[in-house]
C-alpha cells in the first residue's frame, strides 16, 4: 500500500490545483463562492485524515477513566449503563466507521456522567474535570479542524 | 428558481396572474443572488408595458434550495404569514412581500417575491470600516423595536408559549431533542441544556423575535435606512433570543457591534423596549447567546445528520460542521465565563451575610 504522499498531502494538492487552475477560469459569483467553500472543507479534510483516530482512541480512553471515577463517587445508574455499553460494544478495531461507534458509544458516558454531577453540588470538582475533557479533548481539537474556516459568501 | 434559462418567461407569467391591469410584462435580466445561505435567492428585472408606456423595477424571489440540498429546512408558508403581517403592520422597516408562490407550480420552488432594496446589506457596509459610527446604537435599537411587538399583534398561526418558564424549558428541551436524534452522541450539547436549566435568568415579557438577527440581514437603502430581510425564523419568545443569536453570529462572522461597547448597546436597546438592566445586561444576554443558538444549529444539525446518512449533500451543509464545532467551542468559554461571575456573586453575597 502506497502511504505516501499521505491522505492531507493528496488534499492539500487537490486545493492547490483547484486555486491555481480552476478558481481563475470561472466568473460565476455562486460557482466562485462554491470553490472557496470547497476549499475550506478539503483543508478540514486534512487535517482530520491526519489525526481524527489517534484523537478519538486517546479520548475513549480518557472518558472511560473518568465515568469510571464518576460511577464510583455518585453511584449514577445512567453513567453506569452508559460506561457498561461503552466498554461492551467497544470493537478496539482502528477501522475509521468501526472506530466512530465506539467513540458515540463512549461519549454517551461522557454526557451521563457530567449530568451527575451537574445535579449533585458535592461532585463540582469531578464536573469540573469532565467539562475539561469537553474543553480539551472536543473544542479545542474541534478549533484545529476548522483550519481556515468562516461563513463564506454570506450578505 | 433552479432552471435559470426558464425563469424569465416563468417570473413574466407569475406575475401577470397578479397584474391584470398591465398589458404585458417582461423579466429582461434574472440573475442567482450568492447571498442568500439557506435560501434560494435571485434578482429580476422587470419591465412593465401598458399603453405605450412602460416601467421597469429590480425584484428579489426568495425559495427554497433544490431538494436534498439544503442547509437549513424552514417553511415557507410560515415565512409569507409574517411577512404580510409585517408589511400590513408597517412598524418594523422590511422590504414590501408582494406575492408568493405557494405550491412551486409558476416557479418551480416555493419562493416569495418581494420589493428589491437598492443599496447593501449592513454587513458590507460595517467589514471594512474601523469606525462603526451610530450603526451600534442604531442596530441596537432596530432589534429594540421588533421586540415592542407582542404577540396579540401577530399572526394566530404563530405558535404561542403558554409561558416564558414554558418557551425556555421548551429551549433547553430543544437541545436535548437534536442531541438525542443526531447520529452523534454530543455531551457538549448534554452539558449545554444542564447548565441552561440550572442558572435561568429573570423572566420578560414574550415578544416578536427575528430568529436570525445579524448584519447580513439588515439591508441599508441609499438613504441609509435600514430595511430588516429574513423573516423564516421570525417567533413568539424572549426577546434576549435575538441579542444573544446576534452575539454569537457576529462573534463568527464580525464586525460585532454589540461586543465593540456592551454597556452602550444594552442602554440603547433598553431605551428602545423600555425593559429594565436587571432583565438585560451582559450575563443575560451571555446565557442567551448560548439558549437561543439551538434554534438554527439544531436545524443545521439535523441537516448533517442527513448528511451522514447520504439523504442530504453539498458544499454548504459541509461547511456548517464548523459552525457546530465553533459554538462548542465559544459556548463552553462562554459558560465557564459566567459560572466565575456566578460564583463570584455568591460568595460576594456570602460575606456580606457573614
Amino acid at each position: 500500500m502506497i502511504v505516501r504522499p499521505t491522505t492531507a498531502q493528496l488534499l492539500r494538492d487537490v486545493r492547490h490545483e483547484l486555486t491555481t487552475v480552476v478558481e481563475p477560469e470561472v466568473s460565476s459569483a455562486t460557482a466562485q463562492v462554491a470553490l472557496e467553500q470547497i476549499d475550506i472543507i478539503l483543508e478540514q479534510c486534512a487535517v482530520r485524515a491526519g489525526s481524527e483516530i489517534a484523537w478519538m482512541v486517546e479520548e475513549i480512553d480518557e472518558i472511560e477513566a473518568y465515568a469510571a471515577d464518576v460511577v464510583a463517587a455518585t453511584a449514577d445508574a445512567a453513567t453506569n449503563a452508559a460506561l457498561d455499553a461503552g466498554r461492551s460494544g467497544r470493537s478496539g478495531s482502528l477501522a475509521l466507521d468501526d472506530l466512530v461507534l465506539d467513540y458515540n458509544l463512549m461519549s454517551e458516558a461522557l454526557s451521563c456522567a457530567i449530568e451527575a454531577c451537574m445535579s449533585d453540588h458535592a461532585q463540582r470538582d469531578l464536573r469540573d474535570r469532565g467539562v475539561e475533557i469537553l474543553r480539551v479533548r472536543r473544542a479545542e481539537r474541534e478549533t484545529v479542524v476548522r483550519a481556515n474556516w468562516r461563513l463564506v459568501g454570506r450578505g | 428558481m433552479h432552471e435559470t434559462e426558464l425563469m424569465p418567461a416563468r417570473l413574466a407569467a407569475f406575475l401577470q396572474l397578479h397584474r391584470d391591469d398591465v398589458e404585458s410584462i417582461e423579466v429582461t435580466e434574472y440573475e442567482e443572488m450568492a447571498g442568500g445561505y439557506s435560501r434560494s435567492m435571485a434578482r429580476a428585472r422587470v419591465r412593465y408595458t401598458s399603453d405605450n408606456v412602460t416601467l421597469e423595477e429590480t425584484v428579489v424571489l426568495r425559495g427554497d434550495p433544490p431538494a436534498g440540498h439544503s442547509m437549513i429546512e424552514t417553511d415557507r408558508d410560515h415565512e409569507w404569514a409574517v411577512l404580510n403581517a409585517l408589511t400590513e403592520m408597517g412598524v418594523i422597516p422590511i422590504p414590501p412581500a408582494r406575492y408568493y408562490d405557494g405550491s412551486g407550480e409558476h416557479l418551480g420552488t416555493k419562493a416569495i417575491v418581494m420589493d428589491h432594496v437598492a443599496g447593501g446589506s449592513l454587513q458590507s457596509l460595517i467589514e471594512d470600516i474601523v469606525d462603526y459610527g451610530d450603526h451600534p446604537t442604531r442596530l441596537a435599537r432596530q432589534w429594540g423595536q421588533i421586540h415592542t411587538i407582542t404577540p396579540e399583534q401577530l399572526p394566530d398561526a404563530m405558535p404561542r408559549p403558554d409561558s416564558w418558564e414554558a418557551r425556555i424549558d421548551e429551549l433547553i428541551a430543544t437541545w436535548r431533542r437534536y442531541e438525542g436524534a443526531s447520529v452523534n452522541s454530543n455531551p457538549t450539547w448534554r452539558y449545554i441544556a444542564a447548565w441552561l436549566e440550572a442558572n435561568k435568568p429573570p423572566p420578560l415579557p414574550l415578544r416578536l423575535t427575528h430568529g436570525d438577527p445579524q448584519a447580513p440581514n439588515i439591508m441599508v437603502d441609499h438613504d441609509g435606512n435600514y430595511q430588516v430581510v429574513d423573516w423564516e425564523f421570525a417567533a413568539i419568545g424572549d426577546p434576549r433570543e435575538d441579542l444573544g443569536w446576534y452575539n454569537i453570529y457576529s462573534t463568527a462572522a464580525g464586525p460585532n457591534l454589540y461586543e465593540s461597547d456592551p454597556e452602550t448597546f444594552l442602554a440603547a436597546y433598553r431605551d428602545a423596549t423600555g425593559f429594565g438592566e436587571v432583565e438585560v445586561n451582559q450575563l443575560t444576554v451571555g446565557y442567551f447567546t448560548v439558549l437561543s443558538s439551538i434554534k438554527i444549529l439544531g436545524t443545521i444539525c439535523n441537516q448533517l445528520d442527513k448528511f451522514a446518512l447520504g439523504e442530504n449533500s453539498g458544499a454548504m451543509t459541509a461547511l456548517q460542521i464548523g459552525s457546530i464545532s465553533f459554538g462548542h467551542d465559544n459556548f463552553i468559554n462562554a459558560i465557564a465565563g459566567m459560572q466565575a461571575a456566578f460564583d463570584a456573586m455568591a460568595a460576594a453575597a456570602e460575606g456580606a451575610t457573614s
